[in-house]
């Protein structure tokens, strides 16, 4: 096995599958520098430049660069590109690096560094879009798009996740019930494809780039700008229904996503008995409405109602006193970093995106972070949480899931290779399974192991999911399905000869 | 204490308000490229660009996650390069500008006269003719204010430059602070000091000082925008975040917030921009803060602020202390 370029020094005689036929193993590093020094593109390869970018949110897969391009421009994008074609050196697009499986963390080649593009360039209230580079994080985009009363549709949950990266995946918040993932919320985008031309694409202009490259797992190209479908600002209000039950909060949750019966609409669970619907308004009409309509046919409790009920079943059990003082010591941590004064104006929540982050953050972020993921129809979608819930319980004390509802647009050829499942209806419906790591380290294997166990309820039940890169590669395929993979591997040949842009994702 | 590097796990909130990371479009320069490059094995040499870059305005400490001590790691890695002789700003300190640094003669060692309230008069203000003694007509007047004549003025230097400050030197500024009353002063990271060295201390900024008087926080308007210093706000921002939303509402003027509640800073009270060094741009950070206003009028805190917009704003501006006998109008 001295020769197996996977691994030159494993063990002699232990055959090794070699996953990736193309890795790189250094060749034409030097030509490759040189011929982007002729572009007056400047190649870092310092140590500190290099470190920044060992590893993902994720913390879980490791891997330096043999060099970073901040670029400047989309010209230093499509230089990059020709030289990294001619030169067979495989480039990793990293924006906000909130990956967890490494799918932006590049082992070995160049790093693509695209946070340096993160000017807003044009905001039009009167049209209702934002023309911005598409390395920019969503939160400073909001601060922008603020300054004019105005705001974005939909963007995940962190405040730096970077729009070109989000367009790249899906993106969801708690508003995907409503207005779709944040793909969808795209007009029209500057792209550099894997060969380096710059290319502007919408519906209507390349409408075959454009749908490959939303969702597209950055295969594609490199979106460098992007326009983006805008609103006025409005303060939300929120309100919280509490569950002893997941299935019933997850069949209410469906029944108000498929009724649209709120702009803002996700479970958060805190123990298996304590299950958190949240939903929330743009307005004072929709409230009431919900109010009217809906909000009586609900099966959860009000927080005090759901209390009293909570207190009576540990007063009879008390050996599960533990689970009552977390449940207890997490109300009194977690929910006043939502209710904070200099983020309300008369009840309601302002910039919901940076209370629900900076939670996000402060409750559950930790060096190593593991978020398998199932996107389902709404059939599977009950079973499936079900499911997973159990795994979770199987590996870790604590955990949280997020399930959120996906409203589909009429485009479907972009869904195609990515986390919506190809027999969801009008809605698809994704759930997130978050252990709380809190300060304890975990094995990668127990790692591992809990995320193959999640996947394989998909593969069972011929789900999709959204964390394609590192170990979670081999899930594609069995995901997928060999035709979607095969057609995709085709246009991905097509598109990128050398297959040097970003080779550790899906391929 | 607060958690170090080691705690970081590279969420890079940190960048987000980071004036330098909006100007320079680098991350290798912000707080988060220095933790993840020593948590990766650099050593404080290879990460001294970051380092001296950081205008320490303090907006990464209140929205990182894991509370890291932000301000006092990077003041820490100054110091590091200073003992390795690779500090240019301390060099450039000494060389340039020694008489910053220099100490008051021991002799005023003398505690402030015990006064409500002792403000702690540096030199700063001098940069506006009869600043000093409105600040104090603001506050109250001679019969509530003490005039402390050891401002610390060097001691904020050389703790910005990362330079070591000789206990003799330091127990002579303690010796001078009162017993009790409120010390105010307008040097944020003398603020941040002073927590340590006199926990039982009662300290605050000039502005949130100015402000809790009404003459003063009355004739702040709807538009108004009131420019924040942010080394001090960030030191106590817990307590003034709510501070300053409830003046937002009762005034209706702006504020220098963004929207993680962070001010954004100017960078003009930065030993590199009062030094003339580096590369930051005080005129981008202006263009910044202003961007979209509807405000008719900026209203600072810093003394170096009001000299900065001057410069870089066509609205008139004037200082917070000026806001006390209407002399802004």
């Amino acid at each position: 096995m001295r020769n197996d370029p996977v691994a030159p020094d494993s063990l002699e005689g232990v055959p090794r599958l070699q996953t990736n036929p193309a890795r790189w193993q250094g060749q034409s590093w030097d030509d490759f520098c040189d011929a982007l020094s002729r572009d007056n593109v400047e190649v870092l390869q310092s140590s500190v430049d290099r470190k920044l970018f060992a590893t993902d949110a994720g913390g879980v897969a490791f891997g330096v660069p043999r060099g970073v391009v901040r670029p400047g421009s989309e010209y230093d994008v499509s230089a990059v590109l020709r030289a990294a074609q001619q030169h067979r050196v495989p480039v990793t697009v990293r924006g906000g690096g909130l990956t967890t499986e490494g799918e932006s963390v590049a082992f070995g080649g160049l790093l693509l560094d695209v946070s340096s593009l993160n000017r807003v360039l044009a905001i039009d209230p009167d049209a209702g879009t934002v023309r911005t580079e598409a390395g920019i994080f969503w939160h400073t985009l909001a601060e922008a798009l603020r300054r004019q009363d105005m705001d974005y549709l939909s963007a995940p949950l962190n405040l730096t996740s970077s729009v070109g990266g989000t367009l790249g995946v899906g993106g969801i918040d708690i508003n995907s019930p409503r207005l779709g993932c944040s793909a969808d919320q795209a007009v029209a985008l500057q792209v550099v494809t894997p060969t380096g031309d710059v290319v502007e694409c919408s519906e209507d202009q390349n409408p075959d780039l454009f749908e490959q490259v939303l969702l597209g797992y950055g295969q594609f190209g490199v979106i460098t700008q992007a326009t983006l479908r805008i609103r006025p600002f409005t303060p939300i209000s929120m309100r919280y229904v509490y569950y002893r039950s997941l299935p019933e909060a997850i069949a209410d949750m469906q029944m108000l996503v498929e009724e649209d019966a709120a702009d803002y609409c996700g479970i958060l669970t805190m123990l298996d008995r304590a299950i958190n619907l949240l939903v929330a308004f743009d307005s004072d009409e929709r409230e009431r409405e919900f109010l009217a309509r809906h909000a009586g046919r609900l099966r959860g409790f009000s927080e005090f109602s759901y209390g009293i009920r909570a207190a009576g079943y540990y007063a009879l059990r008390p050996w599960r006193m533990r689970e009552a003082w977390f449940l207890l010591n997490r109300r009194l941590d977690l929910f006043p970093d939502f209710h904070k004064p200099e983020y309300m104006r008369e009840g309601k929540i302002v910039d919901r995106t940076v209370v629900f982050s900076r939670a996000v953050w402060k409750h559950w972020g930790g060096k190593q972070m593991v978020i398998p993921d199932l996107a389902t129809s709404a059939e599977k979608f009950s079973e499936a949480v079900i499911r997973g819930n159990a795994v979770c319980r199987k590996y870790f004390p604590h955990y949280t899931l997020y399930c959120v509802g996906i409203k589909l647009g009429e485009r479907r050829q972009r869904y195609e290779l990515s986390s919506i499942p190809p027999d969801a209806g009008s809605f698809a419906y994704g759930c997130e399974f978050e252990p709380m790591l809190f300060d304890k380290t975990y094995s990668r294997d127990h790692l591992q192991s809990f995320k193959n166990e999640i996947y394989d309820i998909g593969v069972d039940m011929q789900t999709s999911y959204y964390r394609f890169g590192g170990m979670m590669k081999g899930y594609v395929r069995r995901a997928l399905g060999d035709e979607v993979v095969e057609k995709h591997l085709a246009l991905k040949r097509a598109a990128d000869p050398a297959m040097i842009l970003n080779p550790d994702v899906v391929f | 204490m607060r958690p170090g590097y080691e705690s970081c796990t590279g969420c890079h909130v940190c960048a987000l308000p980071c004036p330098v990371f909006r100007q320079s479009r680098d991350l290798t320069l912000t707080l988060h490229g220095r933790a993840r490059a020593l948590l990766a094995g650099a050593t404080p040499s290879e990460v001294a660009p970051s380092t001296l870059a950081c205008v320490l305005c303090g907006a990464c400490e209140p929205v990182c996650p894991e509370e890291i001590d932000t301000v006092g790691l990077t003041l820490d890695l100054r110091r590091a390069l200073t003992a390795q002789d690779e500090n240019p700003l301390a060099s450039t300190l000494r060389a340039q500008f020694p008489s910053w640094i220099e100490a008051p003669p021991p002799a005023s060692a003398q505690p402030a006269l015990a006064k409500s309230m002792t403000l702690l008069a540096s030199s700063r203000f001098q940069i506006e003719p009869d600043l000093t003694t409105r600040v104090v007509a603001a506050l109250g007047g001679t019969d509530r204010v003490a005039m402390s004549a050891d401002a610390g003025d060097d001691l904020a230097a050389r703790i910005e430059a990362g330079l070591d400050i000789p206990e003799e030197r330091r127990r002579h500024f303690l010796a001078g602070l009162p017993s009790r009353g409120t010390v105010v002063t307008l040097e944020g990271l003398l603020l941040r000091q002073l927590a340590g060295w006199r926990p039982d201390l009662k300290t605050m900024t000039l502005g949130e000082a100015l402000l809790r008087r009404p003459a003063v926080a009355q004739r702040l308007k709807p538009d108004d925008l009131l420019v924040i210093d942010s080394r001090g706000f960030h030191t106590s921002h817990p307590r003034l975040v709510k501070f300053y939303d409830t003046l937002r509402a009762q005034t209706g003027c702006e504020t220098n917030l963004d929207l993680q509640r962070v001010a954004i800073p100017t960078g003009a009270v930065s030993l590199q921009a009062r030094m003339g060094v580096g590369e930051h741009s005080i005129g981008e950070q202006i263009r910044w803060i202003m961007e979209g206003r509807r405000a008719r009028r900026v209203v600072v805190e810093a003394v170096e602020d009001l000299r900065a917009f001057r410069q870089h704003s066509h609205l008139p501006v004037c200082h917070l202390a000026e806001l006390n006998d209407g002399a802004e109008s």
